[in-house]
């Protein structure tokens, strides 16, 4: 980002939130993957937890789209923002926050948690769509090449496939085997639990964006189903996770579906 | 301890007053000394040790462990566990704090390691290059080289401009910074009286700015505003690496050979001068341009 563009984006923070925030997202029943749809659901989730409306645009090449080459995205007036992070930020500039009362201890507790998620829950599901053999071949090369016709599925598959891995190599994580990974969402989920504690949200007034992004993540987990259904397997050990994940489906979700 | 067999540490050897020049080999150190492991360290600068593989390893009984969380997993089960003591809600804690740092220090070390023109070819290039037997420096300078960019591309493959890479690393890496000194605030280490697993993780990313001389080292400032955290630097150095030997191993000769060079330069611009006067005299007498009635 670049100077220009971080000042008009304070001065355009100052604005209301425009009525025509069109959100960005691949195709749903076709398309998405495990971690994408979990990063456009917690986003989402995180918008109605803010109360901002917005109109789900599906569109096959939304990735391409993004600015930063990752979806979710928002297009609110004359700003594109992607990400999670982005958007809370772009939305805290319009002085709505879901984390007023947290002093900094606090925030900065949020913060790490929201890093583990990001740095283990994704890449596990990044792992399982690309690196595992099985579900790579099942689900995520129909999934992903189902917009392109043939032969440029094929392309696109293997493309992506070597960036993924590209990425999981960096991050250490190619490298570890199947059980490896399950044992990491479990330290994972073993800690979320343990700061969750039995209480309603993970902070004492409420949803902040950290519910957003647990909810984001499990709820695609338990939802979708692949060949190997160990990930979801480990996730429905942790009760109090899954209790956390049906507040926020039936709080936020199932409400606006009934309007 | 029962097990009568040593561990065997193998890490890229240390300088600048560093355990090593590597934070994943510092973290390894760190975590073993803390707990207690009997050690033995084994620096990867000869050509006995350089055919294993990447370091840091660890060696024990045959098995062998090719990173920190592997090395860390392993020393859990044989029940040198450094967060042992920590309640489960920060046990919780210091695994997400733990993550938030690797996430938001790590790119900011490979950046300026390897991304960074200046730093990488004045410092670390070399550093790598003399410390390592040929040719495993060519290939180890190259494979960290090609690692961070790979990181730095995975990481935001929307940007070409190495600036504005910088620019975001560094704003996380202030964020993240923010938080911890918060968190740290006045204690003596994150967790009472001991390090713990966070602690040795923010020194292993923290403690290279401090002691490296990099040629462009903004970190450096950044990271001495905030002082319980260079601090605890400075206290897990006097408590834990009392005998790390001060000033730099391997780019001493390089400083001397430096001095000496603007030294010498002079003789040397009076040198070349002469040779090149007396090379055109003589060209121009052989020729005939000169005669020797003229030099009488």
């Amino acid at each position: 980002m670049t100077l220009v563009d971080k000042i008009s984006l304070e001065l355009g923070a100052q604005e209301p939130w425009p009525k025509d925030v069109k959100f960005f997202q691949p195709h749903e029943v076709e398309q998405v993957l495990l971690p994408d749809n979990a990063n456009c659901l917690a986003t989402q989730a995180f918008l109605k937890m803010c109360q901002l409306p917005y109109i789900v645009e599906p569109r096959p090449n939304a990735e391409a789209m993004s600015p930063t080459l990752k979806v979710p995205f928002i297009k609110a007036g004359r700003f594109v923002i992607a990400e999670l992070e982005g958007i809370v930020q772009f939305v805290n500039g319009k002085g709505i926050t879901l984390t007023e009362p947290l002093d900094s201890d606090q925030k900065s507790n949020m913060r790490a948690y929201m890093s583990l998620i990001h740095s283990v829950l994704e890449m596990a599901e990044l792992y399982i769509c690309w690196v595992d053999d099985e579900t790579y071949n099942e689900v995520t090369t129909a999934r992903n090449g189902s917009v392109y016709p043939w032969p440029l599925n094929h392309i696109q598959n293997r493309n992506k496939r070597s960036q993924v891995i590209k990425k999981l190599k960096t991050l250490g994580w190619y490298n570890k085997k199947l059980e490896d990974v399950y044992s990491e969402v479990e330290t994972c989920c073993e800690s979320l639990q343990t700061r969750l504690d039995g209480k309603r949200f993970f902070f004492e007034h409420g949803p902040t964006e950290l519910d957003a992004l647990v909810f984001g993540h499990l709820f695609t987990i338990l939802t979708t189903p692949l060949p190997r259904s160990d990930l979801a397997n480990i996730v429905r050990n942790y009760p109090s996770l899954i209790d956390l994940v049906k507040r926020i489906e039936k709080e936020y979700f199932k409400k606006a579906a009934q309007q | 301890m029962s097990d009568k067999d040593k561990f065997q540490l193998l890490v890229f050897d240390g300088d600048f007053s560093l355990p090593s020049i590597e934070p994943e080999s510092i973290k390894s150190i760190l975590y073993c000394t803390v707990t207690g492991v009997p050690i033995e360290v084994n620096t990867f600068n000869s050509y006995k040790t350089a055919f294993n593989k990447v370091p840091p390893v660890l060696i024990h009984k045959n098995l062998r462990f090719k990173d920190y969380e592997q090395i860390v997993a392993y020393l859990k089960t044989v029940n040198f566990n450094l967060d042992s003591e920590l309640e489960p809600l920060e046990r919780s804690e210091c695994l997400a704090m733990t993550n938030l740092v690797q996430s938001k220090l790590k790119p900011v070390i490979e950046f300026n390691y390897w991304i960074e023109h200046r730093n990488s070819n004045e410092l670390m290039n070399i550093w790598f290059m003399r410390s390592l037997p040929i040719p495993f420096n060519y290939y180890y300078t190259r494979h960290f080289r090609d690692r961070a960019t790979d990181f730095m591309e995975s990481l935001y493959p929307s940007e070409t401009d190495t600036e504005i890479v910088k620019e975001y690393i560094q704003r996380a890496a202030i964020d993240c910074l923010s938080s911890l000194s918060a968190r740290l605030g006045t204690e003596d280490y994150f967790y009472g009286k001991k390090p713990t697993s966070l602690d040795v993780t923010m020194y292993a990313y923290i403690a290279p700015f401090l002691k490296i001389p990099f040629p462009l080292n903004e970190m450096n400032n950044v990271i001495s505003m905030w002082p319980n955290l260079v601090n605890l630097v400075k206290r897990i150095d006097s408590t834990y690496f009392p005998e790390l030997p001060k000033g730099s191993k391997y780019l001493k000769f390089e400083d001397q050979a430096k001095t000496n060079d603007d030294d010498v330069s002079y003789a040397a611009i009076v040198i070349l001068t002469i040779s090149a006067t007396t090379l055109m005299l003589g060209f121009a007498y052989t020729r005939g341009y000169l005669t020797g009635k003229m030099l009488n």
